[in-house]
């Protein structure tokens, strides 16, 4: 793959480069200490220890997501934004969660209309005790990748903005991506399927949902859940709005259908299900594993539940 | 569009829920251009004409044989019933009066108050069918507009029953409850606020009722486990969500 090096002062003045044209964010930590994307002046805002608490899904996906509105018997679709988002210092696990829904949403126009908006600038990660990404057989999608003093292109976009930038940098040689990035820290289990559907009377369900309180927190931060819920709201002026919202599948009404009937009454089965779904995957992507080991959701569980946790009580037989 | 018959009545409450609508400046001349205001006793003293009503939005909780009586007859009258507020849904802090009855009431209305008859406040589900639920104390000005934009075109509103924890981390507040170690009751508490409180550093203190489903044992544990006596634990779970709940 090619790559150059870069002298001390590039990422500024990438940054500087982008600024006219883009709208730049990357994660910061703020003053009370949580990492948000947002938008930044200089590299050293940026904060390389620390995903932000939101992953990437929030610029492509909102939490809520005006669909169209409608006045009178006037249907309008909100304006798409014209001015292109630069995503900057991004994290190996956040680009393979970006491929993963670049997959779910291949034929979701609003998805896609602000996917072939956005820039991704990656940069190599420091990982933290609660990661446990898997080792990837290909790179992450990305437009530059930064590690070290070091510049990967990825695409003819990230090839493009170098062109202004070519002063700066080494000339180009033919390096592979940092072992780190694909080598991950954690094996998956090859007969994960097999451990999954055996452990279906175990009581590890039934333990870990009577500990879950449904609260939502793990879907909202996981960089791969999708599920959204449909509404739509009217005003007494006349004005209607449908929204696209994050559902979460620990969300009593998630499975629940016209009747009252429920696929999954209770929180034990609804546990199982979204493990099936961060771990198999469902439908045409059964098969690709959906959790990229963030760790985010075990961060921001209030009761402990740890998704390592639980899929090495699959392999090992220990308590999660 | 025909107009909607509609009726805002009060029971044993405090008229938070009344006001919050009133307080929707901007909107009443729409609401009044979609409805017919047949009883509304902040909002108008017209007499209440006895007739069938679309919908009869009802706050409080029930106390007197006489608001009994009288939300049996609304029930009749209207095709839909919403409790409004906390006290309709589970009864709100008109509930944390224990004790000896008699006692309680000539503490506030001194000799007269063996003349009224009372019991212990009850939310409306106890004793009539309930179409839908807004939350809250009071509940936000938006559910109110999206409740009677809703019942306008003939539907009701689809209202968050999660809780507060998703809302929460939509807006990437710092977690009070795991990262500040404060008795936070956003876990067991319905949504439908965008998390106001925490969004502004203060813990959630449950005033939208449980969520379904509320997971009390674990949130117990949680609080327990920040140093808060049994007692306390007890008291900051009861407040707005009524004695109906047993303890784990």
């Amino acid at each position: 793959m090619r790559s150059w090096a870069f002298q001390a002062g590039f990422e500024d003045r990438l940054l500087q480069s982008l600024r006219g044209d883009y709208r730049v964010l990357a994660p910061v930590r703020g003053t009370d200490g949580v990492v948000r994307l947002q938008p930044v002046r200089s590299w050293a805002e940026l904060s390389p220890a620390g995903l932000p608490l939101i992953p990437l899904k929030k610029v492509v996906f909102p939490p809520h997501d005006v669909l169209w509105t409608l006045m009178e018997y006037e249907y309008r679709e909100p304006a798409p934004s014209s001015v292109p988002v630069a995503l900057v210092g991004i994290a190996p696990c956040d680009l393979y969660a970006l491929a993963y829904l670049d997959l779910v949403f291949a034929d979701d126009p609003h998805y896609q209309r602000r996917r072939q908006n956005l820039l991704l600038i990656g940069s190599n990660c420091r990982p933290t005790p609660e990661c446990f990404c898997p080792p990837r057989r290909e790179p992450p999608p990305f437009d530059l990748f930064l590690a070290a003093d070091r510049l990967w292109v990825g695409s003819a976009w990230g090839a493009g903005l170098l062109t202004a930038l070519q002063a700066e940098l080494s000339s180009p040689g033919d390096l592979p991506l940092p072992a780190e990035i694909t080598d991950g820290q954690q094996q998956v289990p090859e007969n994960l399927e097999q451990l999954f559907t055996a452990s279906a009377g175990l009581p590890l369900w039934r333990e870990v949902g009577e500990r879950c309180v449904s609260c939502g927190a793990c879907s909202a931060v996981c960089p791969t859940c999708y599920c959204y819920e449909m509404s739509d709201e009217a005003l007494p002026d006349g004005r209607v709005a449908r929204r696209r919202e994050w559902d979460n599948c620990f969300f009593r009404n998630h499975a629940l259908v016209a009747g009252g009937q429920n696929f999954r009454p209770t929180r034990a089965e609804r546990l199982r299900f979204r493990f099936e779904h961060k771990m198999l995957g469902f439908g045409a992507l059964r098969g690709i594993s959906a959790c990229v080991g963030c760790g985010r959701c075990a961060r921001a569980c209030p009761v402990d539940i740890d998704i390592s946790a639980v899929l090495a009580a699959l392999a090992g037989g220990n308590k999660p | 569009m025909k107009k909607l018959r509609l009726a805002y009545v009060r029971f044993t409450s405090c008229c938070g829920c009344q006001l919050t609508l009133l307080n929707c400046e901007e909107q009443l001349a729409a609401i009044d251009a979609v409805a017919e205001v047949v009883a509304f006793d902040m909002a108008s003293s017209r007499p209440d004409d006895g007739g069938p009503l679309d919908a009869v939005l009802v706050e409080g909780s029930i106390s007197r044989p006489e608001e009994l009586v009288e939300l049996l007859r609304l029930r009749r009258r209207a095709e839909i019933l919403v409790a409004v507020g906390a006290c309709a849904l589970t009864g709100g802090v008109n509930v944390l009066a224990h004790g000896d009855r008699i006692e309680l009431c000539e503490g506030v209305y001194g000799e007269c108050a063996r003349e009224k008859l009372t019991f212990p406040p009850q939310p409306l589900c106890r004793f009539v069918r309930v179409d839908l639920q807004v939350a809250g104390c009071p509940p936000e000005r938006s559910e109110h507009l999206q409740l009677l934009g809703a019942l306008a075109r003939g539907g009701l509103p689809a209202l968050p029953e999660y809780a507060v924890c998703m809302e929460c981390r939509q807006r990437e507040n710092l977690c009070l409850l795991l990262e500040a170690k404060q008795p936070c009751l956003g876990p067991v508490t319905r949504a439908g606020c965008n998390a106001l409180c925490p969004s502004f550093g203060a813990i959630c203190e449950g005033c939208r009722g449980p969520v379904t489903e509320a997971n009390r044992a674990e949130e117990s544990r949680l609080l327990l486990g920040l140093g808060l006596s049994e007692r306390e634990v007890r008291a900051r779970l009861e407040r707005f969500s009524g004695a109906s709940h047993e303890d784990p």
